[in-house]
């Protein structure tokens, strides 16, 4: 299956993507997850913990939608 | 340690060691455990029984970073509450080399006679007639300051909206590049200094009469680990010095808990065109500084320099807060006009974000449309320029729902929300209800439990716990200097441990980490029990109706906390 990446903030990820900002489609095996879509990145949990899809934070179990915008993010504070 | 006291009714200034009751405070401990003694709960804000207090933290001018932090208090205008409204800038410091722990301002000058309070590098305070700059805006007033009494010279001074007692009045402070663009801008506290009659306080930055650091080799060793764990921490050493805190504006809409047209949809149409990925890129493009060291004794540096598409200065710094009510809020998605606000708040001397929440409740209402820009710069202008609409807007929200008879007034205790919807952030409504500052966004933000996945933000559950300790945790770190952006290195190991042994090597303490909510929950009380004198109840701990009842977009969810929840909060 196929989802959309974004990526924010200082969270950069590997080799596998484009840079961070740029929105990229990716391809996915059927059933992948948030963890394995960052393990894929190569974007470490304490660099990009935060992944959310359709409005909503993921945890590293969370199934991925086909088509879906997967937007990353470190973890932030309030300021 | 000293207390410096300013009676402005006969001009006179007192010096005293510092009483028994207040040893060991400082920052928002101080202001709020001395307001709830010594200022009657129902008097006028804006009268001269109220007292205006400064006080840097108990940190404030030693070697540990981040510590720049000043707390003024008073009873506010705005909310009717005790109020802390913190600022950086420099004047925390120079406050501490002098073994100042507070400047307690009392009385009341007559009716316009303005004065400045200076104190030199030897400490010696002086009341100086000030009616030269009666009416001036807070840039030209700093510059003239640091013209007269040099540069190095923190100012900390109001606008003419604080003179003319606006409930939105900040207090601004100058900066590391003496520019008065650091606020104290929350509760109105600038027109209780309009009130007292002072223009200004200026501070020199070369006193050396710091009180003693009692174990200074410990000291020194602990403030280098501090050092360590605020570079180290993701947060403070890696996105805030890249985008500031504007890199919420991202992840909050995403959540879509960004409270945009009034707080009436959580993602705002074309939020990427003000975002801080956005803003980083064209401050970089007009040669601007991305990376701004705002405040004394900074490392992380979440300051920025925004410049205008010539490259010529536009403002400083532009802040989350600020693009979110000034933008979110008034569905205007530019940030250059943003900007432009937020330097005509500095220099007017009012808070940017019960400013832009007055503009956005004006245009709900249907004064303007959403989106106008040139409706926002000319709303500033009838500010500025003192009309009868200008002075209801610069008293905040509130003051316009009443004049247009809107009812979607997004504020506590008469004080705006801050960045996150609590309908689509339960424990941030938490905070905004029962904070006994009114709505506020340092108060205990909860944001983090949601981006480390610690909490669900659209479910009741542990809402009223963490909104709790947060707002525990918070009043413990206001009273210390240190900054809110850097105080999440407390959360580590090593920078908790640090902290809390340069907090014991200054103080000659033994204080275990059990000392640090301690110290929270008494501010708190004190808090409270200034607001139960003053006639606040369970009852003034809610939101306005329109968060139970109107579903926010995306998530179409309402605040869900009970009042018996809400009424919980200090359950300690």
């Amino acid at each position: 299956m196929k989802v959309r990446v974004k990526t924010y903030g200082t969270v950069t990820p590997g080799p596998a993507a484009a840079r961070a900002g740029q929105e990229i489609e990716m391809e996915i095996p059927e059933g992948a997850n948030v963890g394995d879509l960052l393990a894929h990145l190569g974007i470490s949990p304490s660099q990009g913990g935060t992944v959310v899809m359709n409005g909503r934070i993921l945890s590293k179990e969370g199934d991925l939608v086909d088509g879906a915008l997967v937007q990353i993010f470190q973890v932030m504070h309030g300021g | 340690m000293k207390f410096l006291k300013v009676n402005m009714s006969n001009k006179t200034i007192g010096v005293e060691e510092v009483p028994q009751p207040y040893l060991g405070l400082g920052g928002r401990g101080l202001t709020s455990i001395l307001i709830n003694a010594e200022v009657p709960a129902r008097c006028d804000p804006l009268g001269p029984e109220n007292k205006l207090i400064f006080a840097p933290g108990l940190l404030s001018g030693t070697n540990l970073v981040n510590t720049s932090r000043i707390s003024v208090g008073a009873k506010s205008p705005l909310t009717g509450t005790i109020k802390e409204s913190n600022a950086g800038g420099t004047i925390a410091a120079a406050l501490g080399r002098l073994g100042i722990t507070a400047i307690i301002v009392e009385g009341q000058a007559k009716e316009g006679e303005w004065f400045v309070l200076r104190i030199d590098e030897k400490g010696e305070a002086s009341l100086l007639p000030a009616q030269e700059y009666r009416g001036m805006r807070t840039y030209a007033l700093t510059e003239k300051l640091l013209q007269t009494y040099g540069d190095k010279t923190s100012v900390m001074c109001i606008g003419p909206a604080g003179e003319n007692r606006l409930k939105a009045a900040s207090i601004q402070t100058s900066d590391i590049d003496g520019r008065p663009c650091r606020a104290a801008g929350r509760g109105g506290l600038g027109a209780v200094m309009g009130s007292k009659g002072l223009k200004a306080l200026v501070v020199d930055q070369r006193g050396n009469s710091p009180d003693a650091v009692a174990d200074p080799e410990t000291f020194k060793e602990s403030a280098k680990a501090f050092a360590k764990a605020v570079k180290d921490h993701p947060f403070s050493g890696q996105l805030l010095p890249n985008l500031g805190t504007a890199g919420l504006v991202a992840p909050v809409n995403a959540m879509g808990a960004f409270p945009s047209y009034n707080a009436t949809k959580g993602v705002m149409d074309g939020w990427e065109k003000i975002s801080g990925e956005t803003m980083a890129q064209l401050i970089n493009e007009r040669r601007g500084n991305p990376s701004h060291m705002g405040c004394a004794q900074c490392i992380v540096h979440c300051s920025n320099v925004y410049n205008d598409k010539d490259g010529r200065y536009l403002t400083s710094s532009l802040e989350y807060e600020t693009i979110w009510a000034m933008g979110g809020m008034t569905g205007i998605d530019d940030l250059d006009t943003i900007a432009r606000l937020d330097f005509l708040c500095d220099d007017f001397g009012l808070d940017t974000m019960s400013t832009g929440v007055a503009m956005a409740v004006a245009m709900d209402a249907g004064y303007k449309s959403f989106g106008d820009r040139s409706a926002a710069l000319q709303m500033m202008e009838e500010i500025a320029q003192g009309t009868a609409l200008g002075m209801i807007l610069g008293n905040g929200p509130e003051a316009v729902g009443h004049h247009f008879n809107h009812s979607r007034v997004p504020v506590v205790k008469g004080q705006s929300i801050a960045a996150y919807d609590p309908r689509a952030m339960q424990g941030n409504a938490v905070t905004y209800a029962t904070s006994p500052m009114g709505a506020d966004h340092s108060a205990g933000n909860v944001i983090g439990e949601y981006m480390a996945q610690k909490l669900d933000p659209l479910k009741a559950e542990g809402q009223v716990e963490a909104s709790r300790n947060t707002q525990i945790a918070m009043a413990a770190v206001d009273c210390t200097g240190l900054c809110l952006l850097a105080s999440f290195a407390l959360t580590t190991p090593e920078g908790g441990m640090a902290f809390l042994q340069a907090m014991n090597a200054k103080f000659g303490t033994q204080l275990g980490p059990e000392a640090i909510p301690q110290l929270g929950i008494r501010v708190l009380r004190a808090e409270r029990e200034f607001n139960h004198k003053a006639g606040f109840t369970n009852k003034d701990d809610r939101l306005p109706e329109f968060f139970y009842k109107e579903p926010l977009p995306p998530h179409n969810t309402v605040v869900i906390i009970s009042d018996q929840e809400m009424d919980s909060t200090f359950n300690f």
